[in-house]
């Protein structure tokens, strides 16, 4: 007992002070800005039926942990809020409510790696927008992502966009999602030449996955590019189209194209994208479209969100960008009474004051 | 589009002590990166302010990296699988290419009740996924060091151990019994700092081959 009274069990966490002051108010920001957007806030529940969630996230579930009922139901506490938010939006949002957007912000709990526990997923904020597709919609959500991480004090972080219809398209071989991302190029065109492509194919194909940079040069890349099928051509389009929407607003140096990034998860189905910020090691935020998920769990519609860890986007913010505690005063006069008017004056006047 | 935060920073690599440590300055030092560690100081810059390179323990390499401490390390395969983490493996590089190997002493014979493999390593993880991505039922004891001592002092009849030239086998009076994988010298990055840096490395990577 005395043992258990000086620890906190693996995957928690509890933070006091100026700390939770510093969570409440970027917290407080994202909110505010999601409110400015027309997006309005849901919760999720603390815990869902296991068997819903099995196959759609191999990685989330080896994290996640699970509980049985006194119904013998066995449920697993929330781990991800987007995969709770697609179970809870499946099950509710009919036809004519679309398009909804919605935000979030709250605690999950997963198994942490005793021997790494840099990752701090202990918050989990985003926001999704449901039942639009189409470039506008991808773009609505990467803009207010950008001024979210505005917001919250991560301004030089720079937006990697890529595709994974456009993954989908090029192969289905278990393991070449996995190779692009990790820009394993010979594993990839491995894979490839299991599929069946000649040598001509594999080299066009491993080049375009290899790209990283402005509309511009993809636009080279894709005519001098050979035997691309049209549903690869398709997807590079749409990328295209929305790079150039958000150069057009005034983002072209904050957004690249990234054709390793593919997307982590098997749902994804159209644009993915990661978030990097100097000084981080691992993507600051990260999201995609998934229109084919709402539908496993009930009225399907086409969505795209992201989503981002808030602890351990703090815990790597410099100290100048993290919000400070206001200056408290303490309140003057003779008697409590007194003391309580003089403070409610000069509460008034905006000061925070205690008694 | 414009470029930001590249080039702003020298790129930050950590070396391993060691065997290595020499072939990667001597590598650097062919392509313009002169590293000089000044008396017992671990962090070096090269003069021309590209590259900042920080010596660090073998096995303690990955982590470095994993943590963006260092955003890139030269770093054997042996080692990134002992640790686990996932980085990008930007280029093999022209030195250290060795052997993962199962040897056992020249005269044993194995015992054909016997119902598993009992192996000394200091690689555990990849003894482990070996054997079982086998089928082959496996005990495997972990030992630091000196790993050969094992089936001379008859710990264990086999050991799965780097083998350079072999000397060290020969010189116990023990004999490769299968060469399990190749491993090598890799130039490795972490992800996210690789994504937000991907010019500068890419032209180092330019650069070293």
């Amino acid at each position: 007992m005395s043992n258990q009274q000086l620890r906190i069990p693996q995957g928690t966490e509890a933070f006091y002070l100026e700390e939770a002051y510093a969570h409440r108010e970027l917290l407080r920001r994202f909110e505010n800005i999601c409110s400015s957007w027309g997006f309005l806030p849901v919760q999720t529940p603390v815990f869902d039926f296991h068997d819903l969630y099995r196959g759609l996230d191999d990685d989330v579930a080896k994290a996640s942990y699970r509980l049985v009922d006194r119904d013998g139901e066995i449920l697993v506490l929330r781990s991800d809020i987007t995969l709770f938010l697609a179970r809870q939006m499946g099950m509710i949002v009919q036809q004519h409510d679309l398009p909804v957007r919605v935000y979030y912000g709250d605690t999950i709990l997963r198994h942490e790696d005793p021997n790494d526990l840099s990752k701090n997923e202990f918050f989990q904020i985003g926001a999704e927008l449901i039942g639009t597709a189409g470039v506008e919609a991808d773009a609505e959500i990467i803009l207010l992502l950008l001024e979210a991480v505005d917001g919250l004090g991560a301004p030089s972080s720079i937006l990697h966009v890529g595709s994974r219809a456009l993954l989908r398209a090029s192969s289905e071989s278990n393991g070449f999602a996995r190779a692009i991302e990790e820009r394993e190029w010979d594993a990839a065109g491995r894979l490839l030449a299991n599929d069946g492509a000649d040598p001509q194919r594999i080299d066009s194909v491993i080049q375009l996955y290899r790209f990283i940079g402005p509309a511009d040069e993809l636009r080279e890349l894709i005519v001098a590019s050979a035997a691309l099928r049209p549903a690869e051509h398709e997807a590079l389009l749409h990328l295209l189209a929305l790079t150039d929407e958000l150069s057009a607003i005034g983002h072209e140096d904050r957004v690249r194209i990234d054709l390793s990034e593919v997307g982590d998860r098997d749902y994804y189905s159209g644009i993915v994208f990661h978030l990097y910020d100097e000084g981080t090691d691992a993507p600051v935020a990260s999201g995609g479209r998934y229109d084919e998920l709402l539908g496993r769990f009930g009225s399907n519609a086409p969505s795209i969100g992201f989503s981002l860890m808030l602890r351990r986007l703090q815990s790597r913010l410099p100290p100048g960008n993290l919000p400070q505690m206001p200056h408290i005063e303490t309140a003057d006069g003779g008697s409590f009474r007194d003391r309580v008017r003089n403070a409610d004056l000069l509460r008034t006047q905006g000061k925070v004051v205690r008694l | 589009m414009t470029t930001r935060n590249q080039d702003a920073t020298p790129l930050t690599l950590a070396i391993p002590k060691g065997r290595l440590q020499e072939r990667t300055e001597e590598l650097l030092l062919s392509r313009g990166y002169e590293i000089r560690f000044k008396g017992r100081k671990l962090v070096a810059e090269d003069p021309g302010g590209r590259l900042q390179v920080m010596l660090v323990k073998n096995s303690d390499l990955p982590t470095y990296v994993h943590h963006g401490i260092a955003g890139l390390g030269v770093c054997g395969t042996d080692v990134i699988y002992e640790n686990g983490y996932r980085f990008f493996r930007l280029m093999e590089l022209p030195f250290g290419k060795t052997r993962m190997c199962l040897a056992s002493r020249t005269d044993y014979r194995p015992d054909g009740d016997a119902h598993r493999l009992r192996v000394a390593s200091k690689f555990t993880r990849f003894t482990h996924d070996y054997f079982q991505d086998r089928g082959i039922p496996c005990e495997i004891i972990r030992l630091d060091g000196s790993v050969e001592l094992a089936p001379v002092l008859g710990l264990t009849p086999y050991i799965v151990d780097l083998v350079e030239t072999g000397s060290t086998l020969k010189a116990n009076d023990l004999k490769i019994v299968e060469e399990l994988a190749t491993v090598s010298v890799v130039l490795i990055a972490n992800p996210a700092y690789y994504k937000f840096h991907y010019k500068s490395i890419d032209a180092l990577v330019d650069t070293l081959r």
